[in-house]
């Protein structure tokens, strides 16, 4: 068949439903409303671009004011504040849907490159962005996602030595970089299996390139010791969901049940003779998948290929070969990127979701500033938004627990479940008002004591402010007497 | 070297040095670490005192005399007659008999297959890491051991080993035992539909004796007191999540957990094992390899379930050339077993005794509440996980909540989580169910919402805080 340059590939049409799916549906109110880290590296990105420099002391909250800090992504914080600075959150909205949809084209395109039939590789694509979909939100993780395909493809390819050049990328763009590594020590460990002696010395000489790259940072090589010592202190990983095990009862892990599924009936009816850097591969991300369901994607980037290559040598029925052939006359464009391009003004305005954070309840801090004072403290996942809406002001906590540590985390926790000893960390840091979800524990303890009156309620959030000195003992809520004893 | 003739198998050295490890441990008392011991105990000693089987609940305020489905009967019995003979520590030997049954049974079979002792024992040991995780003094114990021999007779059948009139013989006898014993009995006949569909798989032919099987087990497990209630009440309760997932044991297990160290090293096993001999797995064990695998990756409570009967399949493979199963000494074993009864029982004559932790327990507060009963008036809202215990040491008084989620139901639990978190309402479910004190941990939100609300801190330790209604 005829190629027509303005037809799309298949490979084209993916990549724009894929970007398409994410961007106009209520997906993008997921992709940054889910938590918020979007706005928080939205925010950060923001200071770097205003104060051409990467940060390097706390800014933005009172907590930890001042304390050195390593931006372990801060070129993926930079580019995703270079969009959200143009285009409001639906900047954010696009390259989020445009990295996901990137990710899965060269998945797409890997596939292809190693010789599966279209239908084949759309399938298995289709099954991948299921099973990754949960871990869909626009943060600079993101990043890992494309660059675990781009280091599969090379390193499946043998193409490894521009491993360091992306490495350089990799490491600039996000703390998963490490991934990198771990993909590199199971090629190693599988052509040690073979006894391939060279290409294992090859890899390891790979891999101590990737090291050296891997320096080429703004925080060198205290950006491993950083993220080494955050992997060693659970207590700190404990508050991201995404470091606990999956959670198969969750409708977000159906996808990795279909792989895991998919996976089952190839052993079963396929009967592959696995190499064994496949089963290094598949057992070192099996384990870690489901370790740490954030790892999921990563697993699935790995495991498809794999899968395709055994499925593709074992689908040999002549229905099959139709179905595909058929599948393949659809492949005839010759591009079809113009199309994608266009597509781009379809995109819908977004915003933040305000059933999810306190949008109005910061719209009336910012109409009545003096309406608290002293100190905030927040609901952690709200963090990265408040210090984006409300730049005026220094939040209690955030999204970054790498940064704020296990002993400041246990004082949050104290807090935040309103247990013995709630009210020393209050003190200490000079807490004068609290912004938290309407049945947060905190609040129904707040509720009780006439000293901390309601500044602002709606459905989703309730503003209390302490009175202090002689006003301590009123119930009087006006925000103009409480400024007063403030002042 | 030869090993004399008399000496004992290792699965009975094995069931030995459990038996004797659990009764002598240090941390003997975590196999007491809920409060559900107490409440099949106190059931238990209901039906012994009342000589029928219990219908309708006697421990709660919130549900007085509601019908119930007893689901473990007569394993609280068992428990009951252990526990008035000898306390905590017959409650401990019992358990302990059943979990070092359940592995000693397990190696046994290894042994049985002609598997090295070598590797018996290894498989053995890592299924016990796996199990380790779910070692409670609970009439859960009876399903892991009556797992295995389930499982080994599906194996057997699956090997043509058994015949169908065979296989069903025994399916029918265990599966009429486990039905009254524990609610679990469901995964028998779970293991027996996993390798009807690997027959289905693998021999479309076998699928129709197989099948035949599974309603053999069917009908026996409908021979317990509730007949077909029974079956309708566990099928209720697995279909609300809501209400399952309530508890930590139905949740995905969390592999980053201390307690899943032991399945995690399961798992790398089997998994490592797998890749070496997956092509000699037929399809109806690679079935029920993958089925056990996805049951024990959505809830925690069925890791050891899967590790008992995975591990078996596995190891088969794994041993390569069979050799004939050493003969061992049935003799040796006897005197081994009964010399470590013997002395466990002797130790308990003795005066070796367990007894709950009272830093774990609200045991001074339990005592207060006796001293001081006249000062406590109205109905009792408890923490959930001591609701067992205060249902045991305080007789006169009935509780709020204990572990039987499937009795209480989730509107019952959902008022309780109302209350237990202070949201708002949990007023107004005190003032419905006229609580006139409360028994917490010092860190429950309620009590600090309690004492904003007026109501007076009667008794306060570093494990428990009751407050009272001011009068």
């Amino acid at each position: 068949m005829r190629r027509r340059w303005w037809l799309p590939s298949l490979g084209a049409a993916l990549w724009l439903a894929f970007f398409l799916g994410p961007a106009m549906s209520e997906w993008r109110l997921v992709l940054i409303s889910a938590d918020g880290d979007p706005a928080l590296h939205w925010r950060i990105g923001h200071w770097m671009i205003e104060h051409r420099q990467i940060l390097r002391t706390e800014q933005f909250s009172h907590t930890r004011l001042g304390a050195p800090l390593i931006s372990k992504e801060w070129l993926g914080e930079v580019l995703y504040a270079a969009a959200g600075n143009a285009l409001g959150w639906q900047g954010i909205v696009i390259l989020g849907s445009a990295l996901i949809a990137t990710t899965l084209w060269l998945l797409y395109r890997l596939l292809r490159a190693e010789g599966a039939a279209a239908l084949l590789a759309t399938g298995l694509v289709l099954v991948a962005a299921l099973a990754c979909s949960h871990h869909w939100l626009a943060r600079p993780h993101l990043f890992t996602h494309l660059l675990t395909v781009v280091f599969v493809w090379q390193l499946r390819a043998g193409k490894a030595w521009w491993l360091p050049l992306w490495m350089v990328l990799w490491v600039n763009l996000h703390g998963a970089f490490l991934t990198g590594f771990v993909l590199i020590g199971c090629f190693i460990a599988g052509s040690v299996l073979r006894r391939d002696w060279r290409k294992a010395g090859l890899l390891a000489g790979v891999l101590a390139a990737c090291g050296a790259a891997s320096l080429l940072n703004p925080n060198g090589w205290r950006l491993h010791l950083h993220i080494l010592e955050f992997l060693r202190t659970p207590v700190v990983a404990q508050f991201a969901n995404e470091f606990g095990s999956p959670d198969f009862h969750a409708g977000g892990m159906r996808g990795f049940t279909l792989l895991l599924l998919l996976l089952g009936v190839t052993l079963l009816w396929v009967r592959p003779r696995w190499k064994p850097v496949e089963v290094v591969l598949l057992a070192v991300w099996g384990y870690l998948a489901l370790r740490q369901v954030r790892n999921v994607p990563i697993f699935t980037l790995v495991a498809v290929p794999i899968l395709a290559e055994h499925l593709g040598a074992w689908l040999t029925a002549p229905r099959y070969r139709q179905w595909s052939a058929n599948v393949e006359r659809l492949d005839a464009g010759a591009g079809g990127w113009i199309v994608a391009l266009a597509a781009l003004a379809l995109i819908p305005q977004t915003d933040i979701l305000p059933s999810r954070f306190p949008v109005a309840a910061v719209k009336f801090l910012r109409a009545q500033p003096a309406a608290v004072c002293g100190e905030m403290f927040n609901d952690y996942g709200w963090g990265g938004y408040l210090l984006l809406a409300l730049p005026e002001r220094r939040v209690f906590v955030d999204g970054r627990n790498d940064f704020y540590g296990g002993p400041f985390m246990e004082e949050f926790n104290r807090c935040d479940r309103a247990q013995p000893g709630w009210e020393a960390v209050c003190e200490k840091y000079r807490v004068g008002w609290t912004i938290l979800p309407v049945q947060h524990p905190l609040n129904q303890l707040l509720a009780l004591r006439p000293e901390w009156p309601v500044v602002y309620a709606d459905a989703v959030a309730v503003i209390r402010a302490r009175a202090t000195g002689s006003r301590r003992d009123q119930s009087d809520t006006s925000a103009v007497s409480r400024r007063a004893s403030c002042d | 070297m030869s090993v004399p003739r008399w000496w004992p198998t290792p699965g009975a050295w094995l069931w030995v040095v459990l038996f004797l490890g659990i009764q002598f441990a240090p941390r003997r008392a975590g196999l007491l670490s809920d409060g559900d011991p107490c409440w099949h105990w106190l059931q238990g000693n209901w039906m012994l005192e009342h000589r029928a089987v219990l219908r309708a609940d006697f421990l709660s305020h919130t549900r007085p005399g509601a019908p119930l489905v007893c689901k473990d009967w007569g394993s609280d019995v068992l428990w009951a007659v252990a526990g008035n003979l000898g306390g905590w520590s017959g409650i401990l030997l019992l358990a302990a008999a059943l979990i070092a049954t359940t592995l000693g049974l397990f190696c046994w079979q290894l042994r049985s297959d002609g598997i090295a002792p070598v590797v018996a024992v290894g498989a053995t040991l890592l299924a016990l890491g796996a199990c380790a995780a779910h070692w409670l003094a609970r009439p859960h114990l009876w399903t892991q051991l009556l797992i295995v021999p389930v499982a080994w007779t599906m194996r057997e059948f699956n090997r043509d080993r058994l015949t169908a009139r065979q296989a069903a013989w025994r399916l029918a006898l265990v599966l009429a035992v486990w039905a009254n014993l524990h609610g679990g009995f469901l995964m028998g006949l779970v293991v027996i539909a996993l390798y009807a569909a690997g027959d289905a798989v693998e021999r479309p032919r076998r699928l129709g004796p197989a099948a035949g099987l599974f309603v053999v087990g069917w009908v026996a497990t409908l021979l317990n007191p509730n007949g077909w209630r029974l079956h309708a009440h566990v099928l209720e309760f697995l279909r609300q999540p809501a209400l399952t997932l309530s508890t930590d044991e139905w949740r995905a297990p969390d592999l980053s957990s201390v307690a899943m160290r032991g399945f995690v090293v399961w798992l790398v096993a089997a998994l490592g094992t797998l890749a070496v001999v997956w092509r000699r797995l037929r399809p109806s064990e690679l079935v029920v390899v993958m089925g056990w695998v996805g049951l024990a990756l959505l809830a925690a409570r069925h890791v050891p379930l899967c590790a008992l009967v995975v591990t078996p399949v596995l190891a088969a493979h794994f041993a390569g050339p069979k050799r004939a199963a050493a003969g061992g000494s049935r003799g040796g074993n006897a005197v081994l077993v009964a010399g470590a009864v013997a002395g466990a029982v002797g130790a308990l004559v003795g005066g070796w005794r367990t007894e709950l932790p009272a830093r774990d327990w609200p045991v001074q507060a339990a005592d207060f509440v006796r001293a001081n009963g006249e000062r406590l008036r109205g109905a009792m809202f408890n923490e959930y996980a001591w609701g067992g215990y205060l249902a045991q040491e305080l007789p006169g008084r009935r509780v709020f909540v204990d572990g039987r989620n499937d009795f209480y139901g989730l509107p019952l639990l959902r008022e309780y989580e109302t209350v237990a978190r202070a949201l708002p309402g949990w007023e107004k479910v005190l003032a419905q169910y006229q609580v006139g004190w409360t028994i917490l941990p010092p860190a429950s939100p309620l009590n600090q919402a309690l004492a904003r609300a007026g109501w007076e801190c009667a008794y306060a330790d570093p494990v428990a805080t009751i407050y009272r209604r001011k009068p």
